[in-house]
């Protein structure tokens, strides 16, 4: 494992290390902030490594993200060198978002909220090449896995890589039957990548590069439902279209990971037909998924939707309201000639409601908006005149003021 | 934000100042620059300075620097068990609380990790193998890691695979430096290093910074003497030593030589201890401390006697035999004269050197053969501990461990252990011992060994000898050593003497303990048959000599190869058992243990024993079952399994006896037979062989 020493400034600002949390590392999101403003001064991460830290802060403001916060979390060194130590021992490697290696569908998709870094064993250029997502409960019934196990062995025939989450029950049965038939499988750890590593059952696919296995989590991290929540949205954005197996109604890591990609429109959703009552995957038709016909003889009846949009949540269009664009719920075909009106200073003014609750500069603003200098400074004097934001100053930033209403 | 203060020289030299208690005490050559270095710029370096250069003073100021200035804990890595206390002492002077955790003190490090995380150590001293110890690593050191915000390697030439002695736990040591994020200062300090081991250093550890002094020794008075035989470097000692300046110590290549040597000494009147890896912690603690208050002479040690032993006023390092390089032997000669005026370092070079290195060196690394079946075994399992390999391979206990720990350290390992157990990882289908590189690291041992020899027999200066085989080019001709101003001891020891000496050797006979406990992991059927409770053990035997060793060793493997083993043994073997050993009581018959390949050889040395002490031989014991040759048999599981259902009892005596082998190696088959005369009815069973061939790292 080569690091180098941007890998461990990322490394020691975003993970948990330790049983200790008097010190909470970045967020996801506190980190995009963090990076977002050392770009705009055209720091380098690796450069808080250095005995000038001091001074290359002396600039930083932020109201959750103290310059104490990170002190103390760069103070990690030791501990993350020994954690480090260990994990390669296992033939743990570390990638980050500028790693030729991380899967650009994650970054294209999630942006920001791409996880800053990703732990992994295993052939990483199968994080590239897409796949099928495969869904579904940690307890099954015996048909279900039955039919699971199949549905991994029909994917493996067509070449497609099965990408889950490595959890009991569907996500298991499906990697391991793709692997049996030689395929290859990625899998999404929210929990435990160290031990998965060294299990038996991964050691002959990890070996002969069939598998991957990738985590945002610490290596050792145990299982975490918030962190297996946070986990399902990698598990679709790395894939090219999701199978839901069965998911129970209005509940669970299935159910919520399958109406979170609806929503965001990441990939076509399948469901297995399921009537009974208590099964999710009818109530997911419902929402916008679409019924699985098999046999399944042809991976781009799966892929090419034509329904898929390209979503972006932090762009201007991720903003129009759900209403104002009903034909995306359902992942049917949208076109850019059908008549749209949008409002976009509106749009601008939603986007600063939700990001500038924090001071932003108008740097970020632009690049955020991928709007010129000029439209945002416009924006911004009105937005300003009208109440709805205010201008603070060294550096010069602004931000949303939360007592008033649009 | 708490901005980390910078630590000016005015500042750095009040501290020393301060804690030295002296006004006037000054920075020695490159103190400072290594302080400014690793506190300013928060650099990782490597300071390669002589002995007694004064590192422990860059390394606490610093402490003391990064416990203020960050409220952080220095963590120092040091092979050092010897003079924790002087250590910890010495950090008192300058204000720091500083706290060990070893392989001695278990029991405490609950307490010290509390301490630790309650932020009330400022310094931690550790033993790297301490690295190899998952549950120190699990349990201790990765929580207490969070406190760390200087890391201090001693001895940091056993980093690199030139080092004459690279440890494994080194090289966790090395992966562990690799990773770590470069704003956490490291100083690394070595007093042995030649241009190579810093470049190889340097290769693994690029980013870091080199600072280096001069080596010589002022005060050192260095002389080299050929003895070929064992007995004549006995009687140089005895006679030798007692003309020497206080106390000192004697290196000598293997566990036995220790014993022997310091009961030599010990005969003559001379007080000494043996010292070597094969003690327990607590007891290598005490002995060292009873060297550095002088309550002893000489102290005799091998190797495993710390590198980082620090007793400044040590008068004398001889060695018994020649070392491995001249690292070594810098290293070890370095421990003398650093406090005192005149100093000797003697090296005495022996016919027995080549060969035991020569031994070392095809030792150092796991054949081909135990890694395929190591890696075979593990990678059938999901997880699998050290006693169901054993089952399972037939190796020695230490060289199967010895294999897995290098397995474990390699850069890509293909084994890890976790929760106890061996497991198999990504990289172990594609993992191939490197040959190669390990063809080059035995021929460069080759060429050290080579330039020691180099050293024994040059005319030149030998202090400039050794330092220009350290590519220090500050060297010249030291005026002091024997080379340079001729021998300082002239008088020879004596004839008697030296015959004292060779008498000593053919007495050095060894207590056969036999075994007490059953192997691990015998099938449920043979449990009975391998249980030793306390009626079946035989009492403590006796060995007459090591196999091929100075002494009757040589003898028995030349008469063990010719097939009859002549009177001169059955001479020694009776007058041991007469006059020295003296079992109670007595044994009144003779058995022996019999062989299917060489049926005749034992049983007609017993007899001709049996006759020379006037008591009955009886054919007692009785091979019914064609076992493997012990001696292919590599760890206690197949050792123990080998012999059960391999021999009966034919016809015994309710009395006392001596029974008689002539190789002893895992001491199961004595063990066996013995349990079986025990249950047919002798009273007491004394088990006395000729020869013991078991290695020192033997289980």
């Amino acid at each position: 494992m080569n690091i180098n020493a941007q890998t461990h400034a990322i490394l020691l600002l975003t993970t948990h290390l330790g049983k200790q949390t008097e010190v909470k590392p970045l967020t996801t999101s506190e980190w995009g902030r963090f990076a977002a403003w050392l770009r705009s001064q055209q720091f380098q991460p690796e450069q808080l490594l250095s005995h000038q830290l001091p001074q290359l802060l002396s600039e930083w403001s932020d109201p959750t993200i103290s310059l104490e916060r990170i002190q103390r979390l760069l103070d990690r060194a030791a501990v993350l060198g020994f954690a480090l130590e260990k994990w390669q021992r296992a033939g743990i490697w570390v990638i980050i978002r500028s790693d030729q290696r991380y899967p650009q569908q994650l970054k294209q998709r999630l942006k920001q909220l791409a996880p800053p870094v990703l732990f992994g064993c295993g052939n990483g250029e199968l994080l590239n090449a897409g796949g099928i997502a495969v869904v579904g409960a940690r307890h099954s019934t015996t048909a279900e896995l039955a039919w699971t196990a199949e549905l991994g062995t029909t994917l493996a025939n067509h070449g497609a890589i099965v990408v889950s989450g490595g959890a009991r029950g569907v996500d298991q049965t499906v990697m391991q039957a793709a692997l049996a038939a030689n395929g290859q499988a990625v899998g999404i750890l929210a929990d435990s990548l160290f031990k998965t590593a060294l299990a038996a059952s991964n050691r002959q696919a990890l070996q002969q590069q069939q598998l991957v296995l990738v985590s945002p989590f610490n290596p050792e991290a145990g299982f975490d439902v918030g962190n297996a929540m946070g986990r399902n949205k990698y598990i679709y954005c790395l894939a090219d279209a999701a199978i839901v197996v069965n998911s129970t109604l209005n509940k669970g890591g299935t159910w919520h990971g399958a109406i979170e990609n609806l929503k965001a429109e990441w990939v076509p959703l399948w469901v297995k037909p399921n009537s009974a009552a208590s099964s999710g995957n009818s109530a997911l038709l419902n929402q916008g998924a679409q019924t699985l016909a098999e046999p399944i003889t042809d991976l781009h009846q799966l892929i090419n939707q034509p329904a898929r949009i390209e979503a972006t949540p932090l762009s201007l269009f991720d903003l129009v309201p759900a209403e104002s664009n009903p034909e995306a719920v359902g992942a049917k075909p949208t076109s850019i000639e059908q008549p749209i009106t949008i409002n976009f200073y509106q749009l601008f003014l939603d986007y600063l409601k939700q990001t500038a609750k924090n001071p932003l500069s108008i740097e970020q603003i632009m690049e955020n908006l991928q709007l010129t200098k000029p439209q945002v400074s416009e924006w911004l004097k009105r937005a300003i005149e009208a109440g709805y934001v205010v201008k603070i100053n060294k550096p010069v930033r602004y931000h949303w003021c939360d007592n008033t209403k649009i | 934000m708490q901005i980390t203060a910078e630590l000016s020289y005015d500042q750095a030299l009040e501290q020393l100042r301060r804690s030295l208690n002296n006004p006037r005490a000054n920075f020695r050559d490159g103190q400072w620059s290594a302080i400014d270095r690793l506190i300013n710029e928060q650099q990782q370096l490597l300071v390669v300075q002589r002995t007694g250069w004064g590192k422990s003073w860059v390394y606490f100021i610093a402490a003391q620097h990064i416990r203020l200035q960050r409220g952080k804990m220095t963590l120092i890595i040091s092979p050092l068990l010897a003079l924790i206390n002087n250590q910890i002492a010495a950090a008192q002077r300058f204000g720091l609380t500083a706290v060990s955790i070893n392989a001695s003190n278990t029991d405490d490090w609950a307490v010290i990790k509390a301490r630790v995380l309650q932020n009330q150590v400022d310094v931690l001293l550790i033993a790297p193998e301490r690295f190899a110890n998952e549950a120190f690593m699990e349990e201790v050191l990765l929580p207490i890691s969070q406190q760390i915000g200087l890391l201090v390697i001693d001895e940091a030439h056993c980093i690199s695979d030139w080092g004459h002695d690279f440890r494994p736990d080194y090289r966790r040591i090395i992966q562990t430096l690799q990773v770590m994020p470069k704003n956490l200062p490291i100083l690394a300090t070595t007093a042995t290093a030649n241009q190579r081991v810093i470049d190889d250093i340097r290769q693994h550890l690029g980013t870091f910074a080199v600072e280096r002094g001069p080596l010589m020794r002022e005060s050192l008075h260095l002389q080299t003497v050929r003895l070929a035989d064992a007995a004549s470097r006995l009687a140089w000692l005895a006679h030798y030593i007692p003309q020497l300046p206080g106390t000192g110590i004697i290196y000598t290549l293997t566990h036995a030589d220790t014993e022997q040597v310091a009961t030599w000494l010990n005969q003559q009147a001379i007080s000494a201890c043996a010292y070597h890896a094969g003690l327990n912690a607590e007891t290598r603690t005490e002995i060292e401390q009873r060297l550095s208050q002088n309550q002893i002479k000489v102290l005799v040690a091998t190797s495993a006697l710390g590198m980082g032993y620090d007793k400044p006023d040590l008068g004398f390092v001889i060695h018994y035999q020649a070392p491995s390089s001249i690292i070594a032997y810098y290293q070890q000669v370095g421990r003398t004269g650093r406090a005192i005026e005149q100093a000797y370092g003697i090296l005495l070079a022996g016919e027995e050197d080549a060969a035991i290195h020569d031994y070392f060196r095809r030792e150092a690394f796991p054949s081909q053969t135990i890694i395929e079946a190591v890696l075979h075994e593990i990678n059938r399992h999901d997880g699998v501990k050290l006693n169901a390999i054993l089952e399972k391979i037939n190796a020695r206990r230490a060289k199967l461990e010895h294999a897995l720990k290098f397995l474990s350290v390699e850069a890509k390992p293909p084994v890890i252990y976790n929760q106890k157990k061996w497991y198999a990882t990504i990289n172990a289908s594609n993992y191939q011992l490197d040959h190669a590189k390990i063809a080059g690291l035995n021929q460069r041992r080759s060429q050290e060994w080579q330039a020691i020899q180099a050293y024994v027999d040059t005319p030149n200066c030998l202090m400039r000898y050794l330092a220009e085989a350290l590519d220090d080019l500050h060297s010249s001709d030291c005026g002091r050593c024997a080379n340079c101003r001729g021998s300082v001891f002239d008088n020879q020891p004596t004839a008697t003497l030296i015959n004292q000496a060779a008498r000593f050797l053919r007495h050095s006979e060894q207590v056969l303990e036999p075994r007490k406990i059953a192997a691990p992991n015998i099938p449920r059927a043979y449990r009975q048959l391998a249980s030793l409770a306390e009626p079946v053990r035989a009492e403590p035997g006796r060995v007459l000599a090591r196999w091929g060793h100075a002494g009757w060793g040589a003898m028995v493997s030349h008469d063990k190869k010719r097939g009859h083993f002549r009177d001169d043994l059955v001479a020694a073997l009776v007058e041991m058992i007469q006059q020295r050993w003296q079992p109670q009581p007595c044994p009144t018959w003779v058995a022996s243990i019999p062989s299917t390949r060489n049926p005749h050889l034992v049983e007609d040395f017993a007899r001709r024993v049996a006759q020379k002490l006037g008591i009955p031989w009886l054919a007692a014991v009785v091979k019914i079952r064609n076992n493997e040759p012990q001696k292919s048999q590599h760890n206690a599981f197949h050792q123990q399994m080998n012999v059960l259902k391999a021999f009966k009892i034919a016809e015994w005596q309710a009395e006392p006896v001596l029974l008689i082998d002539d190789i002893v190696d895992s001491r199961w088959t004595l063990t066996i037979v013995a349990k079986l005369l025990k249950e047919a009815g002798a009273t007491a069973v004394y088990p006395c062989a000729l020869a013991s061939t078991a290695s020192d790292d033997d289980e």
